[in-house]
């Protein structure tokens, strides 16, 4: 199982590193500090699972999932995003995502991001 | 430049939307938040005396971690939040607690991880009132990447840090962290057009309200 990680936040980053890591130890992480990074980073580590930002310095997370989805309509994508504006989770559903949390990661989200990635895990 | 029902509403919706922010900073420090109510002030920056205690937002004379985040294209301004910068490294080393990471306790000085930190937390609370807003407005909030600065504020310069924006929407809303010292302050600034749209879209609700 490979997950990438796209983040600006090194805060956030080591949070969401962990959780992953103390649920799904034998998860591969990949982590990406932009969407410039994370495109490039989709392309040579081909994850399996994505947990993007959406605002980020450079090419932005939207941005980035409109370009993976040109190539690709099967990884597992989730938004985790300060943005609560209904029209920003609109734009991104349509491009194909598999859910979208709000920041913060509270307990009962990160239970919510480790049941999708155990789900896509198991879909394998 | 408010009347009484403008004001009503717009402290209402401000209430809700700090209260909603306070409930995600409490989520992320695990803390009760106390909350001030909100007064809510429409006001144009000329018109500002610097001895006016509702308007001296910034504190006292001091250093200032100041986060502010910009917002357009229809509804433009941008939005600030403020901690003195000891309280600042307080609730940084509650956040890096929580994850788990080593604090030195005592060390007054904002590293790295620090500025990290506050910079996601205030991104958070930021977005969670201007979203608000958007959604309120039903209109599409563009950012830019969320700022953060150390500044030192003189009794002098209070005022002159809103200089460019004529008119500013002062959310005098403070928080507090239980148990803690830490207090932050809620500032947005508007442009014109934007108190505009915003005072139009008010003004329809309440004759919707009032039939």
């Amino acid at each position: 199982m490979k997950v990438l990680i796209v983040e600006d936040s090194i805060f956030v980053q080591k949070l969401l590193r962990k959780l992953i890591v103390d649920h799904i130890p034998e998860c591969e992480i990949q982590i990406a500090s932009n969407g410039e990074q994370g495109y490039n980073l989709f392309q040579e580590f081909r994850p399996d699972f994505i947990t993007t930002d959406l605002l980020m310095p450079g090419l932005n997370g939207q941005e980035m999932l409109r370009m993976i989805r040109e190539t690709d309509s099967t990884v597992k994508i989730i938004i985790l995003s300060a943005d609560i504006q209904k029209t920003t989770r609109d734009e991104v559903e349509n491009l194909g995502i598999s859910g979208f949390l709000n920041k913060p990661l509270t307990a009962e989200k990160a239970n919510t991001l480790i049941q999708l990635i155990q789900a896509a895990y198991h879909a394998e | 430049m408010l009347n009484d029902l403008q004001k009503d509403l717009l402290t209402e919706l401000v209430n809700v939307y700090v209260g909603q922010a306070a409930n995600m900073l409490s989520e992320i420090v695990d803390k009760r938040i106390v909350l001030n109510i909100p007064e809510v002030e429409l006001i144009s920056i000329s018109d500002v005396d610097p001895g006016d205690r509702r308007y001296n937002i910034f504190f006292s004379e001091g250093h200032l971690f100041r986060s502010s985040l910009q917002f357009g294209y229809e509804f433009q301004g941008k939005a600030f939040l403020m901690f003195p910068v000891e309280q600042a490294k307080v609730l940084a080393n509650i956040c890096l607690g929580e994850l788990g990471e080593t604090v030195i306790p005592n060390d007054p000085s904002l590293m790295d991880t620090d500025l990290d930190v506050l910079k996601e937390v205030s991104n958070v609370l930021l977005n969670a009132i201007i979203g608000e807003f958007g959604n309120f407005l039903e209109i599409k909030l563009e950012y830019v990447l969320p700022d953060i600065e150390l500044i030192y504020v003189t009794n002098s310069d209070q005022q002159i840090l809103l200089q460019n924006e004529v008119y500013v929407l002062v959310l005098h809303t403070s928080f507090l962290l239980a148990d803690t010292d830490v207090t932050g302050i809620i500032v947005i600034a508007l442009s014109m057009n934007s108190i505009s749209s915003l005072l139009a879209k008010m003004d329809a609700l309440l004759e919707a309200d009032h039939g």
